[in-house]
């Protein structure tokens, strides 16, 4: 019967389009920016973060996004408190889950001997944070 | 153990701020535009959703056959709730001039309008500010099953419908004494909805179309549609029996659109039970701790245990207490503290984390505007507030006929619980503060402060509460599950 087709077909789309433009992945990202910050005025705010994330897509950096460079210090020096000067590979792919980064570059610097240090942590980190944020259609 | 990894924690005030702020509504709105629009550019198109400010606008559909009054009540509700109303005939009337010409054509035609065409003019006509800003009130449309899959599918989707509905013959004789005044547009009835006004009466004139032959006609048609559509509008749709005086009808319509549908939104309960005493608070509060596994919290016994903990708050308390050398009775206490050590002890009991995530019930306090006040600054807003009302008459019959036999500690009312033979009723003993002068002054005390509450307290709702426990506790069960209802500002 042709509704059903009709309805399995826009469900196929809809999903499609979803996926494409990484709507729930922006989802995800405003609310966890309005959990953390609880603005007085939800509207406005999303108004704001969403206009943000247009003017970064065009410029195509500084995406909005609630890690900076400080958070990403603290990890690592989380991750390596007697200061040897790098992590394991596993707590690297672990702190990257953590921060919300998927999937994880496995061929960095240094894998080969299990000893990532902090510069190509904090690359990796960079990277890895603003494709999580810039939940728009590739361009 | 990785140091990086720990359970996800989100602040409990989140969810205060959720529910308050209706994010989980917003989102589901913002989504399903997003799904069906299914714009190129979903980050503009975001943005211009969220600047229309139209989260709360009436979206109601008016149906029901011929001569059931659908005009009339349709323009009542579209003056009462200020919203835009759209009936076919205006529709096309305002419609771009192109898309106008063809429909004009075709009813001239005696042709039907075909589906496309009136999503067209629909769509147009939503978009136009008035109707974005302040709701619609849609009579008589859509029709068939097509029409209103069609409307769907463009994401016109109404948040009540209502079908005026009532017996064919009743609406056949009603359309023999149909009138229509020229003029204004309004409908008036021979028998039933006579104009006052004598100049009207002069002008009024018979409708064509609306001979038994008609109105038979147009009744089968109905029929034959109206079950499809009400399928499709299930989740929102009411029936009103239209065969009642007018204003009958429109309450029943307008009590029926102020109520909300139901959301899917995660809810934690926060309720406050307000009532005098002996109206059956704690029953109920019990009830609803136990059923929905929420804490009970009792102002009176949080008293008395703080004191028993020796907390910081309890030894303020019985400090105060042992100076005004009056002891504590049972559940209410004779002595007032003042509100800032009660407020410490509830502030205490309240933001633990049993509270916070499960929720809570509160009985016995706020007494006054001050308490109510000072508790929602400290960020503990309750989300359903009940005033259990209770003529005094009865409160004074429950509480003075209770009765404790000391003996074994059972508790027992001379008429609804009377205890089961003459020994035990001999060594019955009252508590002094059921003497029915305790109770009058308690009473007192309540009436002076409840109507300040009742003030400040906007959203509560009333419960009789002069009924046996379960069935005010069914009551209360629906209210707090079903959402607030809207209040329209006139």
């Amino acid at each position: 019967m042709s509704s059903t087709a009709s309805t399995v077909g826009r469900d196929v789309e809809a999903r499609e389009y979803l996926e494409q433009h990484r709507v729930l992945e922006l989802f995800n990202n405003m609310t966890s920016q309005l959990i953390y910050n609880r603005p007085e005025n939800p509207k406005k705010y999303m108004i704001d973060l969403l206009e943000k994330l247009q003017r970064s897509r065009a410029t195509k950096h500084d995406y909005p996004c609630l890690f900076d460079d400080t958070n990403i210090q603290s990890v690592y020096n989380m991750l390596d408190p007697t200061n040897r000067g790098f992590i394991t590979l596993q707590q690297y792919k672990e702190a990257m889950d953590t921060l919300g980064i998927s999937p994880v570059n496995e061929k960095v610097e240094g894998a080969s001997e299990d000893k990532i240090n902090f510069d190509t942590f904090l690359s990796q980190a960079r990277s890895g944070l603003s494709k999580a944020s810039a939940t728009f259609q590739a361009s | 153990m990785d140091q990086t990894k720990r359970p996800l924690l989100i602040p409990p005030e989140f969810s205060t701020y959720a529910e308050e702020h209706g994010i989980f509504d917003m989102y589901k709105r913002l989504m399903e535009q997003l799904i069906v629009s299914k714009p190129s550019d979903p980050l503009a198109f975001l943005v211009e959703q969220l600047k229309k400010e139209n989260d709360d606008v009436p979206q109601v559909i008016i149906l029901g056959p011929p001569a059931s009054g659908k005009k009339s009540i349709s323009k009542l509700c579209a003056n009462k709730l200020r919203t835009a109303h759209l009936t076919t005939e205006n529709l096309i009337q305002e419609s771009e001039t192109d898309i106008k010409m063809k429909v004009m054509d075709l009813i001239k035609k005696k042709e039907t309008v075909p589906t496309e065409i009136w999503v067209q003019i629909l769509t147009e006509r939503l978009k136009l500010m008035d109707c974005v800003k302040k709701g619609y009130v849609l009579e008589g449309f859509p029709q068939t099953r097509e029409q209103a899959l069609a409307l769907q599918s463009v994401g016109i989707h109404p948040k009540h419908c209502v079908i005026l509905d009532a017996p064919d013959t009743v609406l056949i004789e009603r359309a023999q004494g149909r009138r229509v005044d020229p003029k204004t547009g309004d409908i008036y009835h021979t028998t039933f909805d006579w104009p006052p006004n004598a100049e009207i009466q002069t002008r009024l004139e018979e409708t064509p179309g609306y001979t038994e032959e008609d109105m038979v006609n147009k009744l089968i048609e109905y029929h034959r549609h109206i079950d499809e559509i009400e399928e499709c509008y299930r989740k929102v749709i009411k029936k009103v029996n239209a065969d009642q005086p007018k204003a009958d009808v429109f309450s029943q319509v307008y009590s029926y659109l102020c109520g909300q549908p139901r959301s899917n939104a995660p809810h934690t309960p926060r309720i406050v039970l307000l009532g005098p005493t002996g109206s059956g608070k704690g029953v109920q509060a019990a009830l609803l701790a136990n059923k929905y596994n929420i804490v009970n919290v009792s102002s009176g016994s949080l008293v008395k245990q703080s004191i028993a903990d020796e907390t910081k708050a309890g030894q303020a308390a019985k400090a105060y207490i042992e100076k005004s050398m009056m002891g504590v009775f049972g559940n209410e206490q004779v002595v007032k503290l003042p509100d800032n050590i009660i407020l410490d002890i509830m502030r205490e009991r309240l933001a633990q984390l049993d509270c916070v995530s499960r929720g809570w019930v509160l009985h016995g306090y706020p007494r006054t505007r001050e308490q109510a006040e000072a508790l929602a600054k400290d960020g503990f807003v309750p989300n359903r507030i009940f005033f259990l009302d209770v003529p005094n008459d009865s409160v004074i019959e429950r509480l003075t006929l209770r009765a404790t036999d000391p003996i074994t500690g059972e508790r027992y009312h001379m008429l609804y619980n009377p205890p089961r033979t003459q020994e035990i009723k001999e060594r019955l003993q009252k508590h002094p503060k059921d003497s029915e002068d305790a109770v009058r002054r308690r009473l007192a005390e309540y009436s002076a402060y409840v109507e300040e509450l009742a003030d400040y307290y906007t959203e509560g709702q009333h419960v009789n509460a002069d009924q046996d426990p379960h069935t005010v506790f069914e009551c209360i069960e629906s209210m707090i599950v079903n959402p607030l209802p809207k209040r329209f500002s006139t």
